[in-house]
């Protein structure tokens, strides 16, 4: 059912309104697939809208060529970010059942302060996070930069399973403790299960930031065997020279995206429905 | 005594975890960054510094390449254009949304949603290509109509405005997120019963809607507004401060002195500068969410 009945004028508003705002939403990113897709030999001036002969040679060149970046960045960018999930996931989970079942004096202004750090930025976090990781010896090490972005996902995390766990209603676990569950099984059995959807979206939200970082391994990890997708991207982009060779740049930026937006597709009808209280805090 | 004792541990051993988590990587780094801005640590030198007061402090804002005033300004500029861009057209999308069915509704909430989850290195090239004079769309489309090819990243001005419209792209998405979260739970009653009384769409958007939505707004303003502030994966893609500075935000000039230059005391004095303007909105975001709160309650 529509709320607002409009009239026929307002619906064409409304329509050009969205159409050409999804054009610009999309346009951008079909321009990177039209010049990944089509020959280096077609990707100059004056270029034509639409490309009038395909090919894979960019992908497969900026992947598998001579001088291309190989699979490892990938690897590497996938263990970041799957590791940022998992510590997110549990950390949050720990710590969002923590203020929503127990009625701490504390709870509340605990909270707040969670709420307050997830507001730092990352690009803030870069020098104190080069001179905490140089201090400590863990300077190029990939789980200094890891546990930095669990860290910096975990308030938000934390937010999120908070919200969770309240709309679990205690008497389940009540009443499971009441047939002699111990506690742990009360957890594994009753609550987690009724969490999961909330773990997922914590875990997705950490994945994604974990996937796409550039600024923190950019200057943390000097490695390039550890260096993730978007760091080895930029230095590939580098390393070939004059200007900028935009068929294997779009090519390799298209690579990049296919991982979150597989993850995105998976998971947005969750994040969207969280996306009241979720998304809200994430900068 | 044991059992009660134990209770009342409880939570906080679930919480040692995280807690040791976010001080280790979040709060420790900060405190390590406001003690740094006062030595002369270099990149190579990190253990036995000298403290030097508020000299860094002092160097930095009386720089003259490029000077602290004209970083400030760039800095202002382009933060105050994302915030007013993501704000505007993710609320207008929400509204927009908001009065179609809930099908096509999530359809389209999603495809507008893509931008969100790509890495900001990423959009930058993107937009980088999309500027650039001999291959990009902007000139594409332009040269279709007749004009010229334009130089969008060298000339200060468009530069910014370019930029900003980039960022634009990349954080609509969250505004968007958010605001339609709260138009979901906005009474249908309260708009119902303002067509009832015949009032008219923009008028209902104006007096009832917007209102109802305050807090959300207002938060998804402040993130809009931290994220701008602290942009640096996008400019660094686009022109990486440059040409001559002249697109140089904070983010970008504590990137160069400590990681470029290697005087990590200059660039930690510049974080804890950007550091206490976020900090300054981020308080003043939970005083305002705890009276707004307290209102609707």
């Amino acid at each position: 059912m529509e709320l607002v009945r409009f009239s026929l004028a307002q619906r064409i508003v409304r329509a050009t309104v969205v159409a050409i705002a999804l054009a610009f939403a999309l346009l951008p990113l079909l321009w990177v697939v039209s010049i990944a897709i089509r020959p280096g030999s077609q990707s100059v001036y004056p270029i034509s809208i639409i490309p009038t002969s395909l090919t894979l040679d960019n992908i497969t060149g900026v992947l598998f060529g001579k001088t291309g970046i190989g699979l490892g960045p990938y690897r590497n960018a996938a263990f970041y970010g799957i590791s940022a999930a998992v510590i997110t996931a549990v950390a949050s989970t720990l710590g969002g059942y923590a203020l929503a079942r127990y009625n701490m004096r504390s709870g509340e202004a605990l909270l707040i302060v969670i709420l307050a750090l997830s507001f730092l930025p990352s690009a803030s976090r870069i020098v104190p996070l080069f001179i905490l990781l140089s201090a400590s010896g863990q300077y190029g090490t990939a789980q200094g930069v890891i546990l930095a972005y669990a860290a910096g996902a975990t308030p938000l995390g934390i937010w999120l399973m908070a919200g969770t766990f309240r709309q679990i209603p205690i008497r389940l676990e009540q009443a499971a403790r009441i047939d002699g569950a111990s506690a742990f099984l009360t957890m594994r059995r009753i609550v987690l299960p009724l969490a999961v959807p909330g773990i997922l979206v914590v875990a997705t939200l950490a994945f994604i930031d974990g996937w796409n970082s550039f600024s923190l391994p950019l200057i943390l990890i000097p490695k390039d065997t550890a260096q993730p997708y978007t760091v080895a991207l930029q230095r590939y982009i580098q390393e070939i020279g004059y200007g900028i060779n935009w068929p294997l740049l779009s090519a390799g930026s298209l690579v990049a995206l296919v991982p979150v937006l597989t993850a995105f597709a998976l998971l947005q009808r969750r994040l969207v429905r969280v996306g009241g209280l979720g998304g809200a805090i994430r900068g | 005594m044991g059992q009660r004792a134990l209770g009342r541990a409880t939570p906080w051993l679930l919480l040692a975890l995280p807690l040791l988590l976010l001080f280790l990587f979040l709060l420790l780094p900060y405190l390590l960054t406001f003690y740094y801005s006062t030595t002369s640590a270099t990149i190579g030198r990190l253990l036995n510094v000298q403290e030097v007061g508020l000299k860094n402090f002092q160097a930095v804002l009386s720089s003259n390449a490029p000077p602290f005033f004209s970083v400030v300004t760039i800095t202002a500029i382009f933060t105050t254009g994302t915030l007013l861009g993501s704000l505007g057209l993710g609320t207008g999308l929400a509204l927009a949304l908001h009065s179609v069915s809930a099908g096509v509704r999530s359809t389209l909430l999603a495809i507008f949603l893509i931008p969100w989850v790509i890495a900001a290195v990423i959009i930058g090239y993107t937009w980088r290509l999309i500027y650039d004079p001999a291959i990009g769309l902007a000139n594409s489309v332009l040269g279709a109509v007749g004009i010229g090819p334009i130089d969008w990243l060298t000339e200060q001005s468009l530069a910014i405005a370019a930029l900003i419209v980039a960022n634009v792209w990349a954080g609509y998405g969250i505004v968007l997120l958010v605001v339609s979260g709260a138009l979901a739970n906005v009474p249908p009653n309260i708009i119902l019963a303002g067509q009832v009384d015949g009032a008219s769409y923009g008028r209902i958007v104006r007096r009832v809607i917007l209102p109802a939505i305050r807090p959300t707004f207002l938060l998804a303003a402040l993130v809009a507004l931290v994220s701008g502030l602290n942009t640096f994966d996008l400019i660094y893609a686009m022109t990486r401060g440059g040409p001559l500075y002249h697109t140089e935000t904070m983010a970008l000039e504590m990137y160069r002195l400590a990681a470029l230059k290697g005087n990590v005391g200059q660039g930690a004095s510049v974080t804890v500068i950007l550091f206490t303007i976020s900090l300054a909105l981020a308080i003043a975001y939970v005083l305002i969410w705890r009276r707004e709160a307290r209102k609707w309650s």
